[in-house]
């Protein structure tokens, strides 16, 4: 995501609106930000600032507020948006309604006029609207309301430049405040919902009752809700997802290890001028890890994340939501987990600060602590080596249904956790759970695969630069200083040996797992390291690691356990730190240390009592 | 014939008479249209059951049992 500079600006101006009315499309169109705008209520949880400039040349600092129904306040995010507007920083609101349920979006409009005049309507979704056969008439509206309404199609861009005009109107001339007149000084405690009835709109401003379009969505809703066919079509969507995905990553990975190893050759030719430790360090220790995790984690991810973003897109998680919530609610917790799982595969710590989507305080830390049980996209591609090397000897198919089976684990798991701690550590009442179903939207896909891969691209670039060389440096070092008759990474891996046979692993794995303690990424290519006896550059590529492996004594029992191990560990470094802001308490990110870590023990040590 | 949303089947219509005051997600429910005089229809069933969803004021809304027992409505289709 680009990062505009902090600049000078003449005015701020806040974007204010219901969940899922096009704000964020809408703050993207004004300020030319890409902010992912996925479709299912309450994504925004954060603010995000951008700036544009006005028709007149004058620049405009745009926060765009988190969703809300009301201002008075039913979560701490919410609570962001009403504390802003009533703060009075803002001077001007865009108040962003959605042309397909304009009566309900009128009782936020209301509450944001009693705290300021200076509000200008961007009615969005007309085009949805159109589509179904709803008219808007803006200037009848614009004339009950005594304010500017603009009719909007955020995605196309449609209705911006007027927005833009009708902005610089309201800030070169702006309305005198004035107290809420109609009842008494505490206006956010009384006002808003009751004030306004149904009757509010005079006939003529909304044409069409919108059944056109319904029809389309009322059949897929149906179809993905059904009792019969609901469960199995999502398991199919997940299976299709994981198959591309497998598939799709194999060749690249390939080419991306045979191109490494050639320039890595290379390197270790035209370094040969340093002294060999060094030498070593360089192009063993840092090139070598770094290349490992970019060839072994890139091609996954950038397939993975484009089709989860196309399905977030198009609308299918609050159904997830939806079918699932009964497990969840019968564990103690809420369906909202289910979105906030599916934000913990893109990446952890993202589906940690996702949980502030869940109202209940209770089941916002079970969703919090038991996020990283779903493995993340940096752990994908660690299952998807093991299990490509150890199980899928026919292809792709076995390694979506073992991948699947994974994701499934991951879920069962999470929610025998989640009834664990809701019986024991966070009794208290259940909260409610009340989602909106969002209708289906065409996702762009040229767009969302473009900006999926790239971003994760650079992301993944970046972290593997930092995380990656100097823990390479470090493994290197570690392994050529000698104490006694050993390095002391082979020290390392000998103690903790006992511990990991007793789980069905081995020292030098845990040791692995232990340094990736600030990205998983690093697992296989620090494994990969840790067995490899020679310190020349070996090949790089997925069958020299499977042979590395057996040579080390690996059996399918130590495949097994290791997928176990990669799902059930104590969370990354960027996680924990994401979970102790979060939660603000110190015991609770202990816990969300060793929740994972005890799991993960117990299910590897329990997994090689079973098997020969 | 008087009752609570929580016995209205899926394609049944009904009108809202009014929210329970003793729920705690009494305001919620209002802001996102259960109010009096509103029509809502149940629209979707879980396949576990519950929730279910309900057309109501422009908008798909999903709820609990806990909280379709709250919603006092009339039904008339």
């Amino acid at each position: 995501m680009k990062q505009q500079k902090n600049r000078e600006y003449n005015y701020t101006v806040a974007l204010a609106g219901s969940p899922n009315v096009g704000k964020s499309t809408i703050f993207n169109a004004l300020t030319g930000l890409k902010q992912h705008t996925g479709n299912w209520t309450g994504k925004t949880v954060e603010t995000a600032m951008g700036y544009f400039d006005l028709p007149c040349g004058e620049r405009i600092q745009l926060i765009d507020l988190p969703g809300c129904y009301s201002l008075v306040p039913c979560s701490d995010e919410e609570a962001v948006a009403g504390d802003f507007l009533e703060s009075g920083k803002a001077d001007a609101v865009i108040a962003v309604l959605d042309a397909n349920c304009l009566k309900r979006c009128l009782m936020l409009l209301e509450g944001i006029t009693k705290l300021t005049s200076n509000v200008v309507v961007a009615v969005n979704l007309v085009d949805e609207a159109e589509r179904a056969g709803i008219k808007i008439d803006a200037k009848l509206l614009s004339e009950r309301l005594s304010l500017p309404v603009i009719l909007c199609a955020g995605r196309s861009g449609r209705g911006i430049p007027e927005l833009k005009k009708s902005l610089e109107e309201l800030l070169h001339a702006p309305k005198e405040e004035k107290a809420c007149d109609s009842c008494c000084g505490s206006c956010t405690a009384c006002c808003g919902v009751r004030a306004v009835q149904p009757s509010f709109l005079p006939d003529g401003v909304i044409t069409g009752e919108g059944e056109g379009k319904g029809k389309k969505r009322a059949v897929l809703d149906t179809l993905l809700t059904n009792r019969f066919a609901a469960f199995p079509i999502m398991l199919l969507m997940l299976l299709g997802i994981l198959y591309i995905t497998v598939v799709g990553a194999n060749k690249p990975s390939e080419w991306l290890s045979s191109l490494f190893s050639v320039i890595g050759n290379f390197l270790s030719g035209a370094l040969s001028f340093l002294p060999d430790m060094i030498r070593g360090a360089l192009v063993d220790g840092v090139y070598g890890t770094l290349s490992r995790v970019v060839s072994v984690m890139l091609p996954p991810m950038a397939i993975f994340f484009p089709l989860f973003t196309l399905a977030e897109d198009f609308g299918l998680l609050p159904r997830l939501a939806f079918n699932l919530d009964r497990c969840f609610a019968c564990c103690g917790s809420c369906g909202k987990q289910a979105l906030t799982m599916c934000m913990g595969l893109g990446c952890n710590a993202v589906g940690v600060t996702g949980c502030r989507i869940i109202p209940g305080r209770k089941e916002r830390l079970i969703a919090i602590l038991t996020n990283c049980f779903v493995p993340c996209n940096g752990r994908f591609p660690l299952l998807i080596a093991v299990i490509t090397l150890f199980f899928a000897g026919s292809g792709g198919i076995t390694s979506a249904l073992m991948l699947a089976a994974s994701i499934i684990l991951s879920v069962l798991v999470t929610l025998a956790v989640s009834f664990f701690l809701s019986r024991t550590l966070f009794r208290s009442q259940p909260s409610h759970f009340i989602l909106e179903l969002p209708p289906y939207r065409k996702p762009k896909v040229g767009e969302v695969i473009v900006r999926s891969i790239l971003d994760r691209t650079l992301k993944i670039l970046g972290r593997a630069a930092v995380v990656a060389a100097p823990a390479g440096l470090i493994i290197f070092v570690l392994s050529n200083i000698v104490i006694g008759n050993a390095s002391v990474l082979s020290h390392i891996c000998a103690f903790l040996d006992p511990l990991g046979r007793f789980m069905g692993l081995d020292g030098s794995i845990l040791t692995a797992f232990i340094l990736s303690f600030p990205a998983n990424e690093l697992v296989l290519p620090l494994l990969g390291m840790l067995y490899s006896s020679s310190s020349l550059l070996s090949d790089l590529s997925l069958p020299a690691l499977g042979g590395l492996l057996i040579e080390n004594a690996w059996t399918v029992r130590t495949a097994l356990c290791f997928l176990i191990f990669t799902l059930f560990h104590w969370p990354c470094s960027t996680t924990l730190l994401t979970v102790k802001k979060e939660t603000g308490s110190r015991g609770l990110t202990a816990l969300a240390f060793l929740i994972p870590t005890a799991v993960g023990i117990l299910l590897c040590a329990g997994l090689k009592l079973l098997l020969p | 014939m008087k009752g609570t949303l929580q016995e209205l089947k899926r394609g049944e219509t009904a009108v809202v008479l009014k929210v329970d005051e003793s729920l705690s997600c009494r305001r919620r429910l209002e802001e996102l249209g259960f109010l009096p005089g509103e029509t809502v229809r149940c629209a979707l069933t879980s396949p576990l059951g519950w929730p279910h969803a309900y057309h109501v004021m422009g908008g798909v809304v999903a709820l609990r049992e806990s909280e379709a027992e709250g919603i006092f409505i009339t039904r008339i289709g």
